[in-house]
């Protein structure tokens, strides 16, 4: 081969080696973008009857800097972190309410006992019994505000799970039709499309923040599954999932289903903002709505039981303060209306206007334990709701970061392979530029050498 | 290690976000002046502020009932103070009128006094307090203590409880059948009878000039004196009380204070300690951002 043809490949080597890190350098700033290398080999050499003589440069293929292993860790640490943050953002709102001043039921509780001391000392005063009155309304409002704020965070949750369901649908639809572009083009030219790979491994990343997933490659295809090995992508074909409605719950709420059947697949689902909506859902949002029903049903059982074993300020029998049929924290109420009905008095012989032995009975339900068994009062067992979502919160705050962390170490490792450093391709601009400059020599010297050679004749 | 720009990039932003974000937790510990806002940022100390401030309003509470008992049980020392003066000079008018040297017009006199002595005496046993309850009426209180014409307890023996402490309810009545019925003598049929029966009895022996038939006789005053011992007695359960009252709520009181100094150290901030921190991470932050800045201009393409 001529010298002019070996400066030729060094020429078209240079070039594409220049043009690879002039990609590199467009692409510093576009996610998911792995850096390339144009990768050269040197050409096959002719034998010259004694020797084999060098036939200059080919440009192999360009490869792009890409560890599957580290993906797949990338992958995982961001649906852990998403599920935490996720989590972190619901339970911090149920967090705040119940620390709140304005909406906890702790000041509800204590007010509402104050009332009932002023009623014990001064049974017959009619406006101490309609502060009692007006006080266990309160804490009745305190409850039903409460329940219906949860309420509001069971239906932002809804909301978030159906854009997620969404989004998932429209990614994997991505992915599929990355996987039969990816499949064609690799087919018909033989050589990868490296940014259409980043592209759909770019897409992998997002459905993971949104639910823990796992590729399985085949071929040149990217089969995406969830769950316990539901099938998002197959090939180049999705399979949907969508939002049933559950109507085992008050009130009834979204849970993810999958295929044209729509099966009820939440329970098998983790990580990620679903795997995060699904958990707060269940240890935040239910428990709590739960544990306060339960702290309703107390108080209401409770008040009720005192009432009626008392005699009220016109020497009748004692009739419920609380609705009987409104014993969870969203349907609480005060039915009595009238505080003449309040039993301060004990029945029996001893009834009397000024006889405040139930008033006493009842401002003792502020400390006796009616609550898990005859374990805890009214007031321990708020106390405890409050520990165990703060207790809950603080641990996904915690988990959260230690996730966020693990990500960032990971994803140092993964950009070590992948990501694009402007001074490394700086360097190689200018090596590049030199093996050009160097190339182009070779093409005058080639030059150099006819022209000697037309010149001797 | 190779490390990416973007990376670089990403984690000097970091960095600054972080700073920030516990920049703004000490700015907000600051104008609030407590170490967290919200339960979960220090669960156990959020329970137990919650715990010692429901006792700190359950002590307050008990102060309350300590006012209303003290009121209660002062306006009935003040009626059975005058009530036993009332009971002394009836004595004293007894032992004049039983002086066989009076006349009869002087009998007279003397049984005029006491009659209006002995309705002052039933008008203060039937006396009302503030809120228009009888005091002696027992649970009763609707209705006067003591009939005005027949004398007969009208109340019961209910002793309203007021809850002053974690474990100690004090009475703050006393019921008229314990301070004005009182035991008379065999000569007055024995059993028990209203104070004021006994001496309206004896008015109307005055009168009929029967002063020397028992039990309106001497017997009048052993009577008497069994009234106003039934009275002292009753001031002396007061006064007890009362006394008892003080104590618990100094008690209370004590309760309150060590209260409040154990929520300031649990909830409250040390300002000196925010203050020092709120310098350190303002100084971590003003060096993030220069070493950003700094680093963000280190190129080799600035060579180029």
């Amino acid at each position: 081969m001529s010298l002019l043809s070996i400066g030729t490949t060094a020429l078209t080597a240079a070039q594409s080696s220049l043009a690879t890190t002039s990609h590199n350098i467009s692409n510093v700033n576009t996610d998911g973008y792995s850096r390339q290398r144009t990768e050269l080999g040197a050409h096959a050499p002719n034998f010259n009857g004694s020797h084999y003589q060098g036939n200059g440069v080919d440009v192999l293929s360009v490869q792009r800097s890409y560890d599957t292993f580290l993906a797949s860790q990338v992958r995982i640490y961001t649906s852990l972190e998403s599920q935490q943050d996720t989590f972190l953002t619901f339970s911090k709102q149920v967090d705040e309410m119940l620390s709140s001043d304005t909406l906890g039921l702790n000041k509800g509780m204590e007010s509402l006992f104050n009332a009932v001391y002023d009623v014990s000392n001064d049974p017959t005063s009619v406006a101490a019994r309609q502060s009692l009155l007006s006080q266990a309304e309160l804490l009745a409002n305190r409850f039903t505000t409460i329940d219906s704020q949860l309420q509001e965070i069971d239906a932002q949750l809804d909301n978030s799970m159906s854009v997620a369901v969404d989004t998932i649908n429209e990614i994997s639809e991505g992915i599929a039709n990355l996987n039969e572009a990816i499949t064609v083009l690799t087919k018909s030219s033989g050589a990868v499309p490296n940014d259409l790979l980043d592209q759909r491994d770019q897409l992998v990343n997002q459905l993971s923040e949104l639910v823990s997933v796992d590729i399985v490659e085949d071929g040149d295809f990217y089969n995406v599954f969830i769950g316990n090995g539901q099938a998002l992508v197959v090939g180049n074909t999705k399979i949907d999932v969508s939002t049933v409605t559950d109507t085992s719950t008050t009130p009834p709420r979204l849970s993810i289903g999958y295929g044209p059947a729509n099966m009820d697949i939440s329970s098998q689902l983790s990580g990620g903002k679903v795997g995060g909506i699904l958990q707060v859902r269940t240890d935040v949002v239910d428990a709590t709505r739960t544990e306060l029903d339960a702290l309703a049903s107390a108080i209401v059982t409770s008040f009720n039981t005192v009432q009626t074993a008392g005699v009220d300020l016109d020497g009748n029998a004692g009739t419920n303060i609380f609705s009987p049929t409104g014993t969870t924290a969203g349907s609480i109420s005060v039915v009595m209306t009238d505080p003449r009905l309040i039993a301060a008095s004990s029945s029996g012989a001893t009834a009397g206007v000024a006889n405040n032995e139930n008033a006493l009975a009842m401002a003792n339900l502020q400390s006796d334990k009616t609550m898990a068994g005859a374990t805890l009062s009214f007031a321990e067992s708020y106390n405890k709701i409050v520990s165990t979502v703060a207790t809950k919160t603080m641990q996904a705050d915690v988990g959260q970061q230690t996730q966020a962390g693990l990500l960032n170490q990971v994803q140092l490792r993964f950009d070590s392979v992948s990501g694009v450093n402007l001074d490394e391709e700086a360097a190689n601009l200018i090596k590049f530029q030199q093996s050009y400059q160097a190339a182009s020599q070779i093409i005058s010297v080639s030059n150099t050498v006819f022209n000697a050679l037309i010149n001797a004749i | 290690m190779r490390i990416s720009t973007s990376y670089i990039q990403q984690q000097n932003i970091n960095s600054m976000l972080e700073q920030q974000a516990a920049l703004l937790d000490t700015q907000n510990q600051v104008s609030t002046g407590q170490r967290f806002t919200n339960a979960s940022e220090d669960p156990i100390s959020a329970v137990r502020v919650l715990d010692i401030e429901r006792q700190m309003n359950l002590n307050e509470q008990y102060l309350r009932n300590a006012d209303t008992a003290d009121s209660k049980l002062e306006t009935t020392d003040g009626v059975l103070e005058s009530a036993s003066s009332l009971l002394q000079r009836i004595r004293e008018l007894a032992v004049q009128a039983l002086n066989d040297t009076n006349s009869d017009g002087s009998r007279e006199g003397i049984a005029e006094e006491v009659e209006q002595l002995n309705e002052a005496l039933l008008s203060l046993a039937n006396t009302r307090d503030a809120n228009g309850e009888s005091l002696f009426a027992g649970y009763q209180s609707d209705q006067l203590a003591f009939n005005e014409t027949t004398f007969a307890y009208q109340g019961d023996d209910g002793q309203r409880n007021v809850r002053v402490g974690d474990s100690y309810l004090v009475e703050i009545n006393e019921t008229g059948s314990d301070v004005f019925v009182t035991d008379v003598g065999a000569s007055a049929g024995g059993g028990t009878q209203p104070i004021f029966e006994t001496i309206d009895n004896f008015v109307t022996a005055l009168r009929n000039n029967t002063v020397d038939t028992p039990p309106n006789d001497k017997d009048f005053l052993a009577n008497i004196d069994a009234g106003i011992d039934s009275v002292y007695s009753a001031r002396t359960r007061v006064g007890t009380r009362l006394n008892g009252i003080e104590a618990q709520r100094s008690i209370n009181t004590d309760v309150k204070t060590s209260n409040e100094a154990l929520l300031a150290e649990i909830r409250d901030l040390d300002y000196a300690e925010a203050i020092a921190r709120l310098n350190i991470q303002l100084t971590g932050l003003q060096a993030a951002q220069q070493s950003y800045v700094r680093v963000q201009n280190l190129s080799v393409f600035n060579f180029l």
